[in-house]
Order: C-alpha cells, then structure tokens, then sequence
C-alpha cells in the first residue's frame, strides 16, 4: 500500500485495484452529504412532522395518514428519484464528453431533450387528448428518434466524426426547439402552460413507479459504462492511439453515444429535461480530484446525485408554498458554472 | 339491572346520534376524465387547483375554499387572479390558503386537510398523489367552455340553485342590452395585437359570451372559427376583421394602461386607426381583460353593463339602428 493509493484485493487477488486515497476521502465525503441531505429533505416540508414522527413512519409505527402520506408518497420517492435522475444526467454528460473530447458536450447536445421536448409538448398541445401515462413513453421514443438520426447523420462509412456529431446535434436541436416554441406560442394557452411546467423540469410529480423505473434503468446501464470505463481512458490519448493499442473505436463510440442517450432520454422521459447537470457533474467531479475513468465516474455520478437533490430540495422548500422546478434551480448553478469553464478555458488557451 | 339496561341504551342511542351527526353524506360524481369519485355532499374544505377557472366561482356561489392556486405579483405577493376586482376577496382577506402557483405545494393542500379537491388536466399525472389526500375531481378546460365550468362547479358542490339565480340575473342583463339596442344591426368584433398579428376569439369567456348572447352581429372571418376556436390574423387582412364596435382588454393584475394596448396595435400597425372604422368613428372600446376573460358572473354583469353604456346613447349606433 503506498501513500497516495490503497490496493483492493478480491477473490485471493484475482482483481486487485488499485484505487487513489484522496479520491476515495472525496466519494467518502460526498456519499456522507448524500445521507445527510436524504435525512433533512425526508424532514423538511411544508408540512410539519417531527423527527421522531418521520422515524415512526418510517418503521412503520405512524399511525397518522396524513404523515405516512407525506412522507411515503410525496418526500421519499422524490427524494430518490431526484438521486437517480442526477446519477443518470451526470452520467450522460460524462459519457458524451468522453467520446466527442468535448468539455462543453451534454445530453441536449445531441438532441435528447430537445426530442423529448418535441415529443411531449405536441401530445399536450396538438393531442390534448392522448392518454398522459404515454407521456414518458413519448418522451422516450422522442428522444431516442432524434438521438439516432443525429448519430446517423454525423456517422459515415470510414470514422466517426465528433465535430459532425456536435454540429449536428446543435443544428437538429435548433430545429427541434423552433417547431416546439412555435406550438407553444400558438398552442392553447392552458394547454401550452402545461408543457412549460413539463418542460422546466420538475421532479415533483413522481411516484414510486418512477422510483423503479429509473433504478432499473441505473442498475442496467450503469454497471455497462463501468465496464466500458478502460476503453473510455485509451479514447482519452486520442483516436490514433486508442487505436495502436487495439481498441475498437467504433464500436466504443457507438456503445457510448448509445448508453449516454438511454441514460438521458429515460431520465428526461420521467421529470423533463433537466439542464446543465451533466455538463457540470463531470467537470465538478475533475476539479476536485484527477483520477482513473471509472473513479471519474462514481464521482461524477454521485455529484449529479447530490446536485439534483439539493436542486429539487431548494426548489421545493426555500420558498414555500412557491415551488421552483429543480431545472430551473439546475440553470440557475449550472449557467454561471458554464460562463465559468469557458472563462478558464480561454485564460488557458492565453497561457 | 334494570337502571344499567336503560343507561346502556341511552349510551347506544347518544353514540348512534352523535356517530350520524358526523358521518359525512356522500354521492358518486362522474368527473371530466370519466372517473366516478365519491365526494361530499356538501364539502366543507375545498381546495381550488385555479384561480380564474374554480376558485372565483366557488366564491361567486357562495363557497369558500380553504385552499387555492394563485399568481405573484412583480412584489412577490400572491394574489387569487380577478378574485379581488370581482368577487372582493384575495387571500389576505379571505381565509383560502395560497398552495404555490401552478407548480403547487402538494404538502401544503395536505396540511389543509382538504375534503374535496376540485383540479384541471394539467394534473392529470398526480391524481392519485391527490387522491390520497381527499377524493378528487377533475374539471377540463379542454372540453368545456368557461360557463360550462362554472356549471361543473355548481355541481360538484351542490349549489345550482344559486347557479340558477346569477343565471337569472344575467338574463335579465341582456334582456336590458336588447331593449334599448337593435342588436342585429350593430357588427362587434373583440381583438388584441398579439405579435405581430391580431388575435380573434369566437365566443369563448365573458366579452364574447355576452356580445353574441345580446345577438349582436360579427365579421364574417370571425363567424367562421368554430365556437371556442380563436385564430391570429395578418394585419393585412384587417380589414375583413373590421366592425362597428371594436373592443380591445388591457391586463390589471400587472397594472397594464388601455394606452399600452393602443400602443401595441400601432407597433403591429402604425396608424392603425385608419383602417378600422370603429376606431375612426370613436367606437375603440378598451376594458379590463379581468372582465373579458373571467369565468364569473360578476364580470358578465359588469360586461353587459359596459357594453350597453358604451353603445346605447352613441348616436352612431343611433345612425346604424335607422339604417
């Protein structure tokens, strides 16, 4: 064991890690803030419960509905769901930065949001009448749908191309968001402000089916882009060398795109697009620690846990009973952050 | 034996008294999302999921919610939309809780223990979050014209004989138009410059409601939207929008000025005066939108007033009657 790193060894060494100590404080850390935040957002509210009334709810010893209510229907699954959402964005983000070497790359780059956007705000306002259970389902397909034409399109025969997928991912999502302001100007106006409240991204509305949804989706697509974390490190040398040390570039490129969509389009099909979190996580993750791909990961996938929780937590009990959606207390981080990375990039290129 | 016998039925018949006082009557209600709910007969605490659409007329018909949606003005505050201008009441004088605006506080409507929650589409998706806490119905603004909302909050809690009173009322309002005005004569239109266009409504809340139920005459672009539809047209074709009366709404709840809605129609259309000749003729008539887009028989009231004050006595309309 050196000083700076801590081996983990399993199965009579079969796997050893070699894993940073540091970083290891840092997701120590962070898990600790989760649990914290969990407690506090499961306590606060508008309405009153004690500690001690949450604890017994949460036994099971609560008699009083209106607690077990409040706390089982309404805090609890908007709690995880909001760690769950973050872990996936984050992710996402992570992924795609990773495979078009881009630090300002996230999931509505390559039209996600925008496809789900579409997809949801013509069911609200051009199909009022279409049942609001296929709502996620719409969102999903939305997003898949663009997120594969702009793949399709920025993919030729001898490579992929990241600059083509970037500039056809900002120019479909143009596209996309021009037709879904359009049905929102013209659009009935209670049906057009139901699609702007889907559209600011509000985890208020879900429900322990959605808390299973997205833990189905984590515990699949999660453990995948672990497994893909040491090619993704060989794709940060660069393409010539990823490909002198026999990685299948293609196919990595594929697999990555592919699990980034599916992490942000299931999550946007659940609370809505969800701004800035998985541009953010993964540079916040960068910033506090410099590690391997897959520590990189957890780090950045509890980060986007933690900062989706804070959001919705701030939104829903700063100023109560106004509730702010988490995506628009997301913007509001993410945006100076933006401003921030482009700020130190051009001090770099300076330098 | 015989005292306690006759001291255990008395206890029974006391528990049987009281128990009955209590228990709530109900009914089954068909709401607009075909769901039958079993709700009070007469709720005691409702909760209002809009401003406009329920809250104004569950206090028009004489039934104070506990709780209800509303807007913040530019200072923060929260204010029930119309409620003060038409019904007197807004949430500082009232006793309805303020929830959050339409992105509500859900843990707020269950501290206020709610009976009955009377909600829109728009939360469609966290019926059942609702439904634990009271039964809940949906009213859809989708499929039913503001009149006819007010009609499904009659029902919902019970008061359609006071329903049938504002109903009167407003017959009697129009009678009053009809008498002193040939209304079949007189061509009205209502518009607003909504970017770069003007937008035209059929019928649908108060202005239009009560410029066709007085029988008064439109531009035929109007006549053909189907009722409830409305429509954004080029200036260009302004002049098939053209009428005797032209009426225009201004916003109060955030203290808008008629002047600011002239000043939108000559950005749409500098000059835009000479080319309608209700406006050539002085015939503009700019009134608050509270009145014009309210679902509230107050504002119907008022509108009918406006309009017959507006149009009897103007001797233009004197001129078209002879006509």
């Amino acid at each position: 064991m050196s000083n700076t790193h801590f081996t983990l060894r399993l199965l009579n060494e079969s796997i050893a890690l070699k894993l940073p100590k540091f970083a290891l404080i840092i997701i120590l850390i962070i898990c600790i803030m989760i649990v914290f935040m969990i407690v506090w957002s499961l306590n606060i509210g508008s309405f009153n419960l004690s500690f001690q009334s949450v604890y017994d709810t949460l036994k099971g010893t609560e008699t009083d509905k209106a607690a077990n209510n409040v706390v089982w229907l309404f805090r609890f699954p908007r709690t995880l769901a909001a760690i769950l959402v973050g872990i996936m964005m984050a992710l996402s983000g992570a992924a795609l930065q990773n495979v078009t070497r881009n630090g300002l790359a996230d999931p509505s780059l390559i039209g996600i949001s925008q496809g789900a956007a579409l997809a949801v705000v013509a069911s609200i306002i051009v199909f009022p009448e279409i049942d609001i259970n296929l709502r996620p389902w719409l969102a999903l397909a939305g997003s898949l749908i663009v997120a594969a034409t702009i793949q399709w399109l920025s993919f030729d025969d001898k490579a992929s191309n990241s600059l083509k997928l970037i500039l056809f991912g900002i120019g479909v999502s143009a596209f996309l968001s021009s037709i879904t302001t359009a049905m929102l100007t013209y659009g009935d106006i209670y049906n057009a402000s139901s699609a702007l409240a889907w559209l600011a991204g509000s985890i208020n509305a879900t429900n322990w089916f959605d808390v299973k949804l997205l833990s189905i989706a984590v515990l699949i697509l999660v453990p995948l882009l672990l497994i893909l974390s040491r090619l993704m490190a060989t794709l940060r040398l660069g393409e010539i060398s990823a490909i002198s040390l026999g990685v299948p570039i293609k196919f990595v490129k594929y697999a990555l795109i592919s699990l980034a969509v599916a992490l942000a389009a299931i999550a946007t099909s659940v609370v809505g697009p969800l701004g800035f979190v998985g541009l953010v996580a993964p540079h916040l993750a960068r910033l506090l620690t410099r590690s391997n791909v897959a520590i990189h990961l957890i780090l950045t996938a509890l980060i986007g846990g933690l900062l989706v929780l804070v959001a919705d937590f701030a939104g829903r009990a700063l100023f109560a009973p106004l509730q702010i959606p988490a995506g628009i207390v997301t913007e509001i981080i993410g945006v100076p952050f933006l401003i921030f990375l482009l700020l130190s990039q051009r001090r770099k290129l300076n330098k | 034996m015989k005292t306690s016998l006759i001291k255990t039925a008395i206890a029974v018949a006391l528990t049987i008294i009281v128990s009955s006082a209590h228990a709530v009557e109900t009914r089954i209600y068909s709401d607009d999302l075909d769901r039958k709910v079993e709700i009070p007969v007469q709720a005691q605490r409702i909760v209002a999921l809009h401003d406009v659409l329920l809250t104004v007329p569950l206090i028009e018909l004489g039934v104070m919610p506990v709780g209800s949606i509303g807007r913040l003005s530019k200072d923060g505050k929260p204010f029930i939309r119309s409620g003060m201008v038409l019904t007197g009441y807004d949430f500082e004088n009232s006793g309805i809780d303020f929830i959050g605006t339409f992105d509500l506080d859900i843990e707020k409507v269950a501290a206020l223990k709610p009976d009955l929650i009377i909600a829109t589409p728009r939360y469609e998706k966290t019926l059942a979050q609702f439904e634990a806490l009271a039964p809940t119905v949906v009213v859809n603004y989708n499929t039913r014209t503001p009149l006819e909302i007010f009609e499904a909050v009659a029902d919902i809690t019970n008061t359609q004989d006071k329903l049938a009173v504002l109903e009167r009322r407003y017959q009697s309002q129009l009678d009053g138009i009809r008498r002193i005005i040939d209304t079949k004569s007189i061509v009205v239109n209502a518009m607003m410059p909504k970017k770069g266009n003007i937008n035209i409504r059929y019928s649908d809340f108060t202005l239009g409601k009560v410029l066709r139920d007085a029988g008064f005459r439109f531009p035929k672009a109007v006549d053909d939207l189907k009722p409830g539809g409305r429509a954004d047209f080029s200036v260009e074709r302004l002049a098939e929008l053209d009428a005797d009366y032209v009426f225009a709404t201004y916003r109060t709840d955030k203290k808008h000025t008629p002047q600011m809605i002239v000043e939108e129609f000559e950005a749409v259309l500098p000059n835009f005066c000479d080319h309608l000749t209700a406006c050539k003729n002085n015939n503009l008539i700019v009134i608050p939108r509270e009145l014009s887009l309210s679902v509230s028989y107050t504002a119907l009231g008022i509108t009918a007033y406006t309009v017959l004050t507006h149009i009897s006595g103007n001797p233009f309309a004197a001129k078209l009657e002879k006509k």
